[in-house]
This record gives C-alpha cells, sequence and structure tokens, in this order.
C-alpha cells in the first residue's frame, strides 16, 4: 500500500508551437505549484508527426532541454497510456502538447478540514469554464 | 517508484466508470477489480478460442488422415453361438434317434457352413 493519499487529481493537455514545451508556459506551471494550490503529479510530451504517429516522451528524457526544475512530478506514470491517447486525440498532426497531471491540494485540505468538523463531501461536479460563460451570459441577455 | 502507464486502466476511464467522484476508495478498487476481472475473463474466451481451433485442426487432421488411408475392413463378428455346443447337441439328438443321419448332416452342414 502507498503511504500517502490523494485528493482530486485533474489533466491537461497544454498544446504548444514546435516540438518542446514553451518556457513561458513551464514557468507558469511552476508558478502554481510553487503557491502550494497544486501538486504536480505527473508530466508526459506527446506528440503528433505529420503522419498521425503519437509518440510520448517523458519529462526525465528530455531535461538537459528543457528548464523543469522546480517540477518534478510525484507520480510519474500515473497518467496511462489510455489516458495519453484520449487527451492526445484532438492533438493536430504535427503538433506536440504536454499532458500535467496535479492533485488539487486545496480541494484535499478542504475535505480534511470538512471531516475534522463531522462534515463530508457527497459528491463534486466540475464544469468546464466556457459552460458557466455562457450560461451568464444568455442568463444576462434575458 | 513509478508505476507503469502501460497495461493498467487509465484515469479518464477509471473514473468514467465510477460516477460519483466522494468516497470512491472502495469504487476505484472495485474498478481495477472489474477490470482485472474482465481481462481475466477475455484470457479465458481466447485461451478457450485457442482450444476450439486447436481441437479442429486435430480433427481435420485426423478426418484427413483417415481420407488417405481407408480403414481396414472390419473383421467380421465373432460368432454368438457356441459352435462346438451346438454340434454336441446335434450328436446328442442323432445318438437318440431324434435326428436321423440324412438331418444330422443337413443340420450339421448349415452349423459350419
Amino acid at each position: 500500500m502507498r503511504s500517502s493519499t490523494y485528493g482530486p487529481v485533474e489533466l491537461h493537455l497544454v498544446g504548444f508551437e514546435g516540438d518542446r514545451p514553451d518556457p513561458g508556459a513551464l514557468a507558469a506551471l511552476r508558478e502554481l505549484v510553487d503557491s502550494g494550490l497544486l501538486r504536480l503529479l505527473d508530466l508526459v510530451v506527446v506528440s503528433r508527426s505529420e503522419q498521425g504517429e503519437l509518440t510520448t516522451q517523458e519529462m526525465s528524457e528530455g531535461s538537459q532541454d528543457w528548464d523543469v526544475s522546480g517540477l518534478e512530478p510525484a507520480e510519474t506514470g500515473l497518467a496511462g497510456e489510455e489516458d495519453l491517447e484520449e487527451l492526445a486525440a484532438t492533438l493536430e498532426a504535427g503538433t506536440s502538447g504536454v499532458v500535467v497531471v496535479f492533485e488539487l491540494v486545496y480541494a484535499r485540505t478542504l475535505a480534511e478540514r470538512l471531516a475534522a468538523a463531522g462534515a463530508t463531501v457527497l459528491r463534486t461536479e466540475r464544469i468546464p469554464a466556457p459552460v458557466v460563460n455562457e450560461l451568464l451570459r444568455s442568463a444576462e441577455q434575458v | 517508484m513509478p508505476i507503469g502507464r502501460v497495461g493498467r486502466p487509465g484515469l479518464i476511464g477509471l473514473a468514467a466508470r465510477t460516477a460519483v467522484i466522494a468516497g470512491t476508495a472502495q469504487a476505484v478498487s472495485g474498478g481495477m477489480a472489474r477490470n482485472q476481472q474482465a481481462r481475466a475473463q477475455q484470457a479465458a474466451q481466447q485461451q478457450e478460442y485457442a482450444d476450439d481451433q486447436q481441437r479442429a485442426q486435430m480433427e481435420a487432421a485426423a478426418q484427413a488422415a483417415a481420407a488417405a488411408y481407408p480403414p481396414p475392413p472390419t473383421p467380421s463378428p465373432a460368432p454368438t453361438t457356441d459352435l462346438i455346443g451346438e454340434l454336441q447337441k446335434l450328436a446328442a439328438l442323432q445318438q437318440a434317434g431324434v435326428l436321423t443321419d440324412a438331418e444330422f448332416s443337413a443340420a450339421k452342414a448349415k452349423l459350419l457352413s
């Protein structure tokens, strides 16, 4: 058994130009990790060739080219091959992206606090931002 | 120790099969178990299929061999009646005068034919 338990986890596919992550994108990620709101669990680069073939590259393999200091994933391998394929399904030929897996540390903290107070999170739903914004916009127009 | 990316359910698929996120520990491990079970079943079915194929191949080979080498003629069934016993009965009947010599000879010839 693992000693650590995690809170909820999110997977993101961040697209970028060329064949390596933009330094600015990595810096943004690093800032969030440093804030303590998120914990980086896994980081994989996925690329789709012009022929449509998907390849994956571990962050550790490219670390000599990319500045990944301060970005040490806690659970390398957590994103399974199945996840990578599903996430990269929309990746266009000739483009690359980085799959970022992080734990929502604040959600775990909240759940722990609630549990200590005798309350329980029974259910959570995550609504994509475009849905929220579209709903609010259309509500204003009525 | 990093976990392997290959040969296990993905997070997305597993979460989709686990409708309620809160209190997931049991549901998730159940999902993992179901997945393993499904895989074991699949493996068993594949094995069965392979067995079937093997069996079919062996039967086909056996039929081909049978066609190439016609089976030897089936031996005639063993006489159901005890020949010597019957002859002895006939001889006894002749001696007792029940059967004439001609009748005995005819019966014996029939018996031996």
